[in-house]
């Protein structure tokens, strides 16, 4: 079937249309959402509910979507441009919706005008819809202001660009990340100056696939806490360091508390942010 | 005279010989290094017609009554200033020091200084203030960078010979770096990464499934 050309009135109306919309924007109501499965081995409900029925695809109900795609993007021709990428919204409860606020839950993302609803975006699922799908839509701004556009922005990032650590660091920090979340130990120092941190940045030499490795992890503080409460950084940096004994391809590891304007634009950018899985749910 | 080479001269040995020592160490007690002030003077035709730039250094360091209000620094946040500005690596600022780079790390942390490393750090510190040209990588370049009598500017300040490097190198003139505005609060926070416990205990979530329904889609299949 041929394309319909550039003077076909359609595409200006669809593109008239997807003005007004941003990434983050949602419907609600009755969507279908819509993926592909083996049908010998259908692995959910949705599958397994039509694998007996000849079919490969599997379409299911959910409360809306949400776009996910760019707002650049959004707002190009549908002649240059013609798809936008949509994500099922799900509903929470208040309890996993502030795991998520916090950040705990990379798999979903908060939609800032529908939060009070426990309404949020399945980040696991996506699909592809042509714009002229979404400009017959009823648009809900998902995203009120820049912060919370940002918000939304990061959160589908950190979905896609976590980083794979080595399993063995893994196991190097398994320590330190167990003192970052005992829930038992709220008292010590060292694990309450871990949580206050702003963020800890590990950096790997030459690169972590190597036979041998030096880690420097780069613990950083609020510009203003010179100590933690009364104790010294280098104090609290030598507990922290001997929960992560040099092992195995790590020959070296290297610490240091700094403030982020101390931490240069070279040493970012080659650190990647300690991101990991809750051990305890492995396996 | 001859001019020091690479591993030609034991490190630290400049501060262990310094006759200032004595008022570094008092000023130790406080772990604050004043160098605003110094540099300030050091700026001046006054200042360069008298007494040396390190004199001159540690003489508004004690007296703190230059023309230029000085600046408080804490050790580590001059540590951090010398590793941004003079561009050298952690290991090659051990070196200066004499140190692992497993201690200055620690330095970096809060650990305090001895009176000898932290005035050395103030040399160091004023040195590197001088001659900078404005960008980390063009000073390394230049402190790494081999003169015509086979010498590098870095050996000279791991040998404590401040003066010559800043007669080798000149003064820097760099351009004031532009301080821009704070960001708003809720800007500030939107750019904020998730507390490390949270990142550090993501939680891998399953399936999400709330019992919808389901149906069989209409689909037409072609090739594209």
């Amino acid at each position: 079937m041929a394309v319909p050309g550039q003077e076909q009135p359609h595409y200006h109306r669809v593109d008239t249309a997807l003005q007004a919309w941003r990434q983050g924007d949602c419907v609600l109501g009755e969507h279908w959402f819509i993926h592909r499965f083996n049908p010998t081995v259908p692995l959910t409900e949705a599958s397994a509910a039509v694998s007996d029925q000849g079919v490969d695809l599997a379409e299911s109900a959910v409360r809306g979507l949400v776009v996910l795609t760019q707002t650049c993007d959004i707002v190009r021709t549908s002649l240059e441009r013609p798809f936008l990428e949509v994500a099922p919204i799900v509903e929470v409860s208040a309890q996993v919706a502030h795991e998520i606020d916090r950040g705990r839950r990379p798999v979903y993302a908060i939609i800032p005008a529908l939060r009070a609803r426990g309404l949020v975006a399945d980040l696991d699922r996506t699909m592809t819809v042509e714009k002229a799908v979404v400009a017959q839509w009823a648009r809900i701004a998902g995203c009120r202001t820049d912060a919370e556009a940002r918000r939304f922005a990061l959160a589908l990032v950190r979905k896609r660009a976590r980083v794979a650590f080595p399993d063995d660091f893994t196991a190097l920090v398994a320590r330190l990340q167990a003192r970052l979340l005992e829930k038992h130990d709220r008292q010590s120092d060292e694990g309450r100056a871990l949580r206050a941190l702003w963020e800890i940045r590990v950096r790997a030499a030459p690169s972590w696939d190597a036979p041998t490795v030096e880690v420097t992890f780069w613990f950083i503080h609020e510009e203003e806490a010179m100590d933690f409460e009364g104790r010294r950084w280098d104090i609290l940096l030598d507990d922290w360091l001997q929960l992560m004994p040099a092992a195995g391809r790590f020959r070296q590891v290297h610490g240091t508390v700094l403030a982020l304007e101390d931490l240069t634009a070279k040493e970012y950018v080659e650190s990647d942010p300690l991101d990991l899985d809750h051990l305890s749910t492995r396996g | 005279m001859s001019l020091p080479c690479v591993d030609r001269y034991p490190l630290g040995m400049p501060c262990s010989t310094t006759s200032a020592q004595g008022a570094m160490r008092d000023r130790v007690s406080h772990l604050l290094i004043r160098v605003g002030g110094a540099l300030g003077v050091l700026g001046t035709t006054s200042a360069d017609s008298g007494a040396t730039p390190d004199h001159a250094f540690i003489m508004q360091a004690q007296t703190n009554s230059g023309v230029h209000v000085p600046e408080s620094q804490a050790p580590s946040a001059a540590i951090m200033e010398l590793r941004r500005v003079s561009g050298l690596t952690w290991d090659q600022l051990a070196r200066l020091f004499g140190i692992t780079r497993r201690s200055l790390h620690f330095w970096a942390s809060g650990k305090p200084l001895t009176p000898a490393h932290e005035e050395r750090l103030s040399r160091l510190l004023a040195t590197v203030r001088r001659l900078d040209r404005g960008s980390a990588h063009a000073n390394r370049t230049l402190l790494l960078g081999v003169h015509a009598d086979g010498c590098l500017p870095f050996d000279l300040l791991v040998a404590g010979q401040y003066e010559r490097v800043l007669a080798l190198l000149g003064p820097g003139h760099a351009p004031a770096r532009p301080h821009p505005a704070a960001l708003a609060v809720d800007a500030r926070v939107a750019r904020a990464p998730h507390a490390p416990e949270d990142v550090a205990g993501s939680l891998p979530d399953r399936v999400h499934t709330e019992g919808e329904k389901v149906r069989v889609p209409r689909v037409a299949r072609g090739r594209t």
